[in-house]
């Protein structure tokens, strides 16, 4: 049993040690363009702008304030984001999101760091409340996607520089976009993640999932020697044994592999009740 | 114990209504809206 066990502790340790070529195979094919005619009408698991000209799927969030807008419940988008969020949690967050890699990337210029606590994460549900239900249901327009920097940065930009009717219709809106995009860009040099943590609705809506996702993690209390690896290596910076269904954990398996006594442990995907 | 069948439960019973709520979409045809909307961008 205890050879068992360190067997698949080893498993994710291998897994969680491929996770930057994960996300980088995922950036790729979210973005690999040829199927896009079929695929765009699948929502991709992840914060990926499909007003990019090389978007292979629809992006989840854009597509339910479509819905929204057209005053129709979004069951398909809502289906397949509530059958991910079941299966995995927020795990696409920290394996296939390309705007999450990203941040994760732009934290590594050699910064000031700014470590800011997760205590006031429910700003991500306002987003997902106000910007992607409320305001493009009364006034019929996807408010989040004309502000998204993730969109700003995989579409706004290159379209501009493609086209240059694009560039012809470029206003204010498209300047208050790339502010933002700055800002978030100067905010990911010094803290982890902060549009993860503080504005993604798509985080929102898989948040509620981390306590029941088949895909989950587990602490042994009585082993932990609360060293606070887990928070030194973990890229939104929360102890995993103060709270293993964190609503702001991404399940990128970091603290599986730095944890020093090896008290954290995956549930199976399965939905079997492994024993860390 | 209860605790971990409880969860199992709910995440069954969420996989079973994500499931439904997409096969319920995809009666109404919104796999199209979606489709044309994301192609049409």
């Amino acid at each position: 049993m205890k050879d068992e066990q360190s067997g698949m502790r080893g498993f994710w340790e291998r897994v969680a040690r491929r996770r930057g070529l994960v996300q980088t195979l995922s950036a790729l094919v979210l973005n690999s363009y040829f199927t896009q005619r079929i695929t765009r009408g699948f929502p991709c698991p992840a914060l990926n702008c499909y007003a990019c000209p090389a978007a292979a799927f629809a992006c989840p969030i854009g597509s339910l304030q479509h819905f929204i807008g057209r005053h129709k419940l979004p069951l398909y988008v809502m289906g397949v984001v509530g059958l991910v969020g079941a299966l995995i949690g927020r795990a696409s967050c920290g394996w296939f999101c390309p705007f999450g890699w990203f941040q994760e990337l732009v934290y590594k210029i050699p910064t000031p760091k700014l470590r800011l606590p997760n205590r006031f994460n429910w700003t991500r549900t306002v987003t997902l409340g106000v910007l992607v239900v409320a305001i493009p249901y009364v006034t019929r327009e996807p408010w989040f996607c004309k502000l998204c920097p993730a969109g700003t940065l995989e579409a706004g930009i290159p379209m501009a520089l493609l086209s240059s009717d694009v560039r012809s219709m470029i206003g204010t809106l498209y300047w208050i976009k790339l502010g933002l995009l700055a800002a978030f860009l100067g905010w990911m040099s010094v803290t982890q993640r902060p549009f993860c943590r503080w504005v993604c609705p798509l985080g929102a809506l898989w948040s509620p999932f981390n306590p029941v996702s088949a895909f989950r993690l587990q602490v042994d209390q009585e082993r932990c020697i609360r060293c606070n690896q887990c928070q030194e290596v973990c890229p939104v910076d929360i102890r995993v044994y103060e709270n293993e269904s964190s609503s702001a954990c991404i399940r990128c398996l970091e603290c599986v592999r730095a944890c020093p006594v090896e008290c954290i442990a995956v549930s199976s995907p399965a939905g079997g009740q492994a024993e860390p | 114990m209860d605790r971990r069948r409880r969860l199992f439960a709910i995440n069954r019973v969420s996989i079973v209504l994500a499931v439904a709520a997409i096969l319920a979409g995809l009666t109404f045809d919104q796999w199209q809206i979606v489709l044309r909307n994301a192609i049409l961008l």
